[in-house]
């Protein structure tokens, strides 16, 4: 492999990071200091993913942090790229790689890699794309505490890198909340007209919501409104997508674009159904 | 002189792709670190100082600004500005790299020893005659102790240049053998060798030994090296030459017994003996040149109590 820029007492560590990305990992094509993108830095090393996705390699040291790494991730993130970096450095066991480090890396997605000098590469984090760590986190405190464990698994699941999981995960509460409300609407009566002739908690959740929202007596659901209940009709038709993989960087850039959007979306409908039917027991 | 004209120099914006290193350039080790925090530089201010290329076919060759092309080939810049200037020949082209690089950068030593060489052979083709370290010197820039400490680290065999080059290729937190250590070794075993010719008769098993025991901290500091001379030297100080060599032996065999212990063991008292008399007599030749109207009450205190120390160690009759 023919590196250019890259510091001369680092090449043998990215070789075996080149190695273990073939072997390990089964990727083959590692472009080695190409252009990814115009007018954005070169990564180092990098390859595209058969889900779109592209795994970019940087090198240190002795940091795992540098503050070149830090400019290098916000050029990828400012331009919504759904780019995995990691950051590799031989493991000499006399680098600076703190705890602190590790966790600025960390909360940056960045994953890390520890090459020893036989090449044998330790991952110590895996990377999560610089697009969807801007996903705006969920306020465990905002949701009651018997929920916030699944609302966890559910945005660590869209972070590793599952986005349509992550939303699937968040719709699932929606969907479950949403069945026992209506359930608890027929029960008391709260309905105008005769109560529907289906179960609402196996009829399919798009019939139960839109059949609520024709039907359902919202002024006697605690401060429910019919405009949150469309916004849960409006989720319903992508309960079910699962999609293809996108192949591009640009198709997974957009799918994941989106998916940002819905799940940030459905996090705040899911608190808002929660706080405004909190006097009306389901 | 160097036969190149910077003034005909011509400044333009030309393609980082369309650039190559100068495979003249000394420098072969470029840390991380350093790259980093010029790339920074260059992220938020641009590249300030042009390069210096000269143009060969359709690429451009450097001349001076590897680390500045370095890193505008990682932010993917698209031009840099540079000095084009006329295509030196080789001799000119290497002179210039040491000129440019030796007098700014702080370079590894170990980089201008390996091309060294090839600047005394294009001088001796030049001057036709072996360029003296002078000559070598007013050419490259490079002061002459600079020269003779590269010319101990040329004549380290092989396996030890490519240690050490293996070492320099570390971060400099890491590295733990220096060119610093290997040139303390070299001056002191050669004086060694040069008292005690027969003592070292391995000269690779010794360095083994010394580099071996250097990276165990037996030998805890390079200066330590310094002791061996010293040692060799014995006979200088009236300490028995048979105890040195014997400690000698037993400091180049891989034990833990380390130089300075092996420096107390046999001379240190005689060398801190010698330094004393060297004192006295420097006081003697002070006090020689005072009058009893010049000792002022500090120092009168002070011989007072010498003139003591003294009765009491020769006796009042001498």
């Amino acid at each position: 492999m023919s590196f250019r820029s890259l510091a001369d007492g680092l090449r043998d560590t990215a070789n075996h990071v080149i190695t273990f990305l073939r072997v390990e990992r089964g990727l083959k094509k590692v472009r080695v200091e190409e252009e990814l993108v115009k007018g954005l830095p070169r990564p180092t090393l990098h390859v595209n993913t058969s889900e779109g996705e592209v795994i970019c390699v940087e090198f240190s040291e002795t940091d795992c942090y540098p503050p070149s790494l830090a400019r290098f991730a916000e050029d990828f993130r400012a331009e919504e790229l759904p780019v995995k970096i990691f950051i590799a450095l031989p493991s000499t066991g006399q680098n600076k790689t703190s705890i602190a480090e590790l966790a600025r890396a960390k909360k940056q997605g960045i994953g890390v890699m520890l090459v020893g000098p036989a090449g044998k590469v330790t991952v110590l984090d895996e990377p999560i794309s610089q697009l969807l760590t801007q996903l705006r986190r969920i306020t465990m405190s905002d949701y009651p505490a018997k929920l916030r464990a699944r609302l966890s698994q559910a945005e660590s699941t869209f972070l590793s890198g599952n986005p349509p999981k992550g939303c699937s995960e968040l719709y699932d509460l929606l969907e479950e909340i949403t069945r026992r409300i209506v359930a608890a609407a027929i029960s008391r009566g709260l309905w105008n007209g005769s109560p529907p002739n289906f179960d609402p908690k196996i009829e399919s959740w798009y019939n139960v919501c839109s059949t609520a929202y024709t039907k359902m007596q919202f002024k006697n659901i605690g401060k429910l409104s019919p405009q949150i209940w469309a916004s849960v009709l409006a989720i319903t038709r992508h309960r079910n997508e699962t999609g293809h993989s996108p192949t591009t960087l640009e198709k997974r850039r957009r799918r994941d674009l989106e998916m940002r959007t819905r799940f940030e979306h459905a996090a705040d409908l899911l608190r808002d159904l929660i706080d405004n039917t909190r006097k009306f027991r389901y | 002189m160097l036969k190149i004209d910077a003034g005909n120099a011509k400044l333009r914006q030309i393609p980082v792709e369309e650039i190559d290193r100068n495979p003249e350039n000394p420098r072969i080790f470029f840390r991380q670190g350093e790259l980093d925090t010029l790339q920074e530089s260059i992220r938020q201010h641009g590249v300030q100082v042009p390069i210096s290329v000269f143009q060969k076919g359709r690429q451009y060759i450097l001349i001076d600004g590897e680390r500045r092309w370095r890193c505008a080939l990682k932010l993917n810049l698209e031009t840099i500005p540079a000095l084009v200037q006329p295509e030196p020949d080789p001799l000119t082209n290497v002179l210039l790299m040491f000129n440019i690089h030796a007098l700014r950068e702080q370079w590894d030593l170990l980089t201008i020893a390996m091309k060294l060489p090839n600047v005394i052979a294009l001088l001796a083709v030049q001057l036709r005659k072996v360029p003296t370290e002078a000559e070598i010197s007013s050419r490259t820039g490079l002061n002459r102790s600079v020269i003779r400490r590269c010319k101990l680290l040329m004549d380290l065999p092989t396996k030890y240049r490519e240690m050490l080059t293996a070492e320099l290729k570390k971060p400099k937190t890491q590295q733990k053998l220096s060119e610093d250590f290997f040139i303390e070794m070299e001056r002191s075993l050669r004086t060694v060798e040069r008292i005690l010719p027969g003592i070292v008769q391995d000269k690779n098993g010794v360095r083994d030994v010394l580099i071996s025991k250097y990276k165990s901290e037996v030998i805890k500091d390079l200066v330590d090296l310094r002791y061996l001379p010293k040692i060799a030297k014995a006979e200088q100080v009236k300490f028995s030459l048979q105890k040195a060599e014997a400690a000698l032996r037993k400091v180049f065999s891989p034990n833990s017994y380390s130089l300075q212990e092996a420096f107390e063991d046999t001379v240190a008292e005689a060398y801190s003996e010698k330094t004393l008399v060297s004192k006295l007599w420097a006081v003697i030749e002070r006090l020689d040149e005072m009058t009893p109207d010049s000792l002022d009450e500090e120092l009168s205190k002070a011989l007072i109590a010498l003139r003591k120390q003294i009765r009491a160690l020769l006796g009042r009759s001498q």
